[in-house]
């Protein structure tokens, strides 16, 4: 497998603001297996919430953005989200077909961009980082790098090989948790039936702790739990390959 | 023309949701439908070969429809059958009443045909004096309750065995042990129908595929019904939607072999009816008429658009049993004829998006739909795009308009973003209690309903990484 | 159709095509599928396990002749006192005579002639209680029989009875639908009906609940001639 040296980090809007930890996370783990990290400071959102909202002019606009933010290096990019990395990977090309300048940039960005499981499992080759944990993980597949990005046994491989780590299985664990952007406001009623569905899985699963590839998607089930008192906590699963120093 | 939408969508949602019954119901049988899929798709070596190819023939026959229609009617009439193009739904019914009372036709027996539910036939040809009778158990259910099927291949997945139990006694003066079990229930449709099946002179039918080289009709049901209605009256109308044609009789063996795996599971219907044409001068039986309605009632239009590709759909329902959106509120909450996700698409793009601008929006777009299509129908991109056409014909909430609006002025400068995303971060400090927020205002109070909403960071990811790197040998100097 | 109604639905349709979004479509008709895995090494093992599987049997006779067909027939449709058989004509029968010997059975025999809507000759046609026809083809991969109409060959004799005895040649033996007709389109319109069956009538209307017999046949019984 040819060595990367470097990547450039789209930590995403979520991770930045609400779970940086996370952000943290997937930068040691990088730099500890060789690969010195970028994180472009003029990078913002994807485009994402607008483009499936349907106001694809506002899309476009962020999608010129971040193309333009990743295009400085010809780096490959790593985005710790399946949702943020089929919208660059997968979605930019349609929303950018048009565009004389963009459309050919946009393609080039897409074939050099990886979620960052699949990064580390199908690019670096790695499986097992050596480290250790204790208690018992869950894996909620995240829907659309689940089948946006086909990610299916990168994050519990990689689990798998943490010392300490027990893996219970999910029932229901490829569906949807209701999340979809603006879908959990504008259709509440139905994103919290789907939730407590989810919910009522997590709860009968025994795991303490539940891995995700979408800190979105661990933001919506968190919510939940927490209001329902649950001790149960969702974890990206950068956070539990390398919960950091304990200082 | 279609039923406009009795209630708002939130209202028809709301009342969905709130029905434990059918929650349970639909969750139970669409576990059990969707083991079936599974197990009879594995059961076909190479399904997923034969589904990109079942694919090819969709979006093929799509590609040249003029010709395959044109074909398809020239090869009907040569063998006798009559062939009426209906523009509209209303062009269709009318078609079928001048022709119930050209012939002096007074009983029609129906098999199942989802088209002739989005025309709204019954109801006209019982207005023009026939009686009408629906013969698909699950369809005949619906016409004694006066419901709505609300699946397109299980019309009743809404109601339970002591529902059916309860209507039988209650329609049919049906006794106990009529409505013991669901054998009895099914013994008792079997004696009640039959007569109706001897007596008519009309046989109604949809149509699941219409063969262009041959002109045969192919339809697929378990019941048998099917066939009684299409043998037993005198003339035979099939319903069929112009979108419904294969080029020739090999690529109909194709499509077959992923239909009813994807629907039910079983490896064919129990009976695969090919129909060329009227009875034969020869023959013992079958129509002495055949009529064949093809109705567009907006298909063309969905045809011209970015969303042609549901027009690929062969009505197998897998979209619907693994949507976890359908599997909360059932058929009837969409409003429509076709629900899931199927319909979700095909109903604003058939009738547009006045009445129907909240079906792209039923969605969190987690794709099993188009992970389950047998002909792999990208639904999620419909969605987006009808989301899109929405947004331009002005119909979003201005909130979300305005609020993406400066979200987008916001995010294309990066230290606006920063400063915005410090702000919002403090304004979530204010609403929060020991990390969390129980309740947002405004719009976004829909997700604090049922869930709470994290504090943000007080330092964000780049605030640290900046911190990070300055701190570093050779890291940029601030 | 009028060649104008056929002229205003080629255009409406060639209008719509030019701006058309059709992910996915070739210019040449794609044809049937041609499968590449390996035919099942015995087929009639295969057809009778999901004959089975779907509810259906399959039968040999102790020797192949109108009496020892006749004797399956009657032990299939039981002691009934009501023998009633609804048959093809004996020309599209594989075994010769079969109708002669159920009657030495105890059989009343009903042979169709064209149906002539409503009335007693279609009623004495339902009230039988097994429909005996030949078939076309078995199909191995589902355990289908398909049949194709044609004088002397009704469709209702597998239709009307609640049940369906069909007398079959082991040659007739295909692998599957898709085969058969990739291979034999011309059967599809042979008649003005090619039906194929695959077990009994069945509904899972009803909670998804399996339930046989509702409209068609609720027992379908193949003789291995």
């Amino acid at each position: 497998m040819p060595r990367i040296a470097r990547v450039q980090l789209l930590v995403t809007c979520l991770v930045d603001r609400l779970f940086p930890e996370t952000g943290m996370a997937v930068v040691r783990i990088l730099e500890k297996l060789g690969v010195a990290v970028d994180c472009p400071a003029a990078q913002t959102c994807c485009g994402q919430p607008a483009f499936n909202a349907g106001f694809r002019d506002d899309a476009r606009a962020l999608a010129r953005h971040t193309v333009d933010v990743f295009s400085a290096s010809p780096a490959p990019v790593v985005i710790p989200s399946g949702s943020c990395g089929d919208m660059v990977i997968h979605q930019y090309a349609a929303l950018l077909a048009d565009d004389p300048v963009y459309a050919t940039r946009a393609r080039d960005l897409a074939a050099r961009t990886f979620e960052f499981t699949q990064f580390l499992v199908e690019q670096l080759g790695v499986t097992d980082l050596g480290r250790t944990g204790e208690g018992t993980v869950a894996y909620h597949a995240c829907c659309h790098g689940l089948r946006g990005l086909g990610i299916r046994d990168q994050p519990t491989t990689l689990i798998d090989h943490v010392d300490g780590l027990t893996r219970v299985p999910l029932p229901e664990h490829d569906v949807c948790c209701g999340f979809g952007g603006l879908f959990a406001v504008k259709m509440s009623d139905i994103s919290s039936a789907m939730l407590a569905r989810k919910l009522d899985c997590i709860e009968r699963c025994g795991a303490s702790t539940i891995a995700v590839t979408d800190v979105s998607c661990a933001m919506h089930m968190a919510g939940g739990l927490h209001r329902r008192g649950s001790p149960v906590t969702v974890r990206h699963v950068a956070d539990l390959l390398d919960p950091g120093d304990p200082s | 023309m279609t039923t406009p939408a009795p209630q708002p969508f939130h209202q028809r949602t709301e009342a969905a949701l709130a029905d434990a019954h059918l929650n349970q119901t639909l969750r139970r049988v669409t576990a059990r439908v969707l083991d079936s899929r599974t197990a009879g798709l594995e059961r076909l070596p190479a399904s997923d070969d034969w589904r990109d190819h079942a694919r090819r023939i969709r979006a093929h026959t799509l590609a040249h429809l003029d010709r395959y229609l044109d074909e398809f009617v020239t090869n009907v009439e040569a063998r006798g059958g009559h062939v009426h193009y209906a523009r509209t739904a209303e062009d269709a019914v009318t078609y079928v009443t001048d022709l119930a009372r050209a012939r002096g036709l007074t009983k029609a027996v129906k098999s199942k045909s989802m088209i002739s539910e989005e025309i709204h036939l019954n109801d006209h040809l019982e207005r023009a004096g026939l009686q009408v009778v629906e013969t698909d158990l699950g369809e005949w259910v619906v016409q004694l309750a006066q419901d709505h099927p609300s699946h397109v291949i299980m019309p009743i997945i809404h109601k339970s065995a002591s529902d059916v139990a309860d209507l039988f006694r209650r329609t049919l003066g049906a006794t106990d042990e009529e409505v013991a079990d669901v054998p009895a229930m099914t013994k008792l449709a079997r004696a009640r129908l039959r007569p109706e099946f001897l007596s008519a002179d009309l046989g109604i039918s949809g149509v699941n595929f219409g063969v262009a080289g041959t002109g045969t009709l192919c339809i697929c049901t378990n019941e048998g019904n099917g066939r009684l209605v299409t043998t037993l009256p005198r003339v035979h109308v099939a319903m069929m939607g112009i979108e419904r044609l294969v080029p020739d009789i090999p690529s109909l063996g194709t499509v077959l072999q992923v239909l009813a795996r994807s629907a039910t599971g079983q490896n064919l219907t129990v009976y695969t009816n090919l129909l060329t044409g009227p009875r034969r001068p020869d023959e013992f039986d079958g129509p002495e008429e055949l009529h064949v309605v093809l109705v567009d009632n907006g298909r063309s239009t969905v045809l011209g658009s970015t969303e042609a590709e549901i027009l690929y759909c062969i009505r197998c329902g897998a979209c619907l049993n693994v949507c976890p959106v359908y599997q909360q509120i059932g058929g009837h909450a969409y409003g429509s004829v076709y629900p899931g996700p199927v319909g979700a698409v095909l109903t604003p793009a058939l009738w547009g998006q006045d009445e129907w601008t909240d079906l792209p929006h039923a969605s969190s777009l987690c794709g099993a739909c188009r992970e389950v299509c047998p002909v792999r129908i990208d639904i999620p991109r419909m969605l987006l795009t009808l989301r899109a056409k929405g947004v331009d014909e002005g119909r979003a909430p201005s909130w979300i308009g305005q609020g993406l609006a400066m979200f987008r002025r916001v995010a294309a400068r990066p230290w606006l973003f920063g400063a915005a995303g410090r702000a919002a971060a403090f304004g979530t400090r204010l609403l929060a209690s020991r990390g969390w927020i129980r309740r947002l205002p405004g719009p976004l109070a829909g997700w604090t309903a049922s869930r709470d909403f994290p504090v943000m960071a007080g330092d964000s990811f780049q605030d640290r990484w900046k911190k990070r790197q300055t701190g570093k040998p050779g890291g940029p100097q601030s | 159709m009028s060649p104008e109604a056929r002229q205003q639905m080629r255009d409406i349709l060639r209008t719509a095509l030019k701006t058309a979004v059709l992910p996915g479509a070739t210019p040449d008709a794609p044809g049937g599928y041609h499968r590449t895995d390996a035919e099942p090494a015995d087929l009639l093992a295969r057809f009778t396990t999901e004959l089975e599987t779907v509810g259906g049997a399959v039968h040999v006779p102790p020797a192949i002749d109108a009496d020892h067909v006749a004797a399956l027939i009657a032990d299939i449709a039981g002691d009934t006192a009501s023998r009633h058989a609804l048959l093809w004509d004996d020309a599209h029968l594989p075994v010769p005579g079969v109708a002669n010997a159920l009657v030495a059975r105890g059989f009343v025999i009903s042979r169709q002639e064209a149906d002539a809507g409503p009335g007693p000759a279609r009623d004495a046609l339902a009230t039988a209680t097994v429909g005996v026809t030949g078939a076309d083809a078995m199909l191995a991969e589902t355990g289908s029989l398909v049949l194709v109409s044609g004088p002397g060959r009704g469709r209702l004799a597998s239709l009307l009875p609640p049940i369906h005895v069909a007398l079959v040649e082991r040659t007739r033996l295909v692998r599957s639908l898709p085969d058969l007709l990739l291979t034999r389109p011309d059967l599809a319109e042979a008649g003005s009906n090619l039906i194929c069956i695959t077990g009994p009538s069945r509904t899972a209307d009803i909670e998804h609940t399996l339930s046989r017999g509702v409209h068609g046949p609720g027992e379908v019984h193949v003789i291995l001639v």
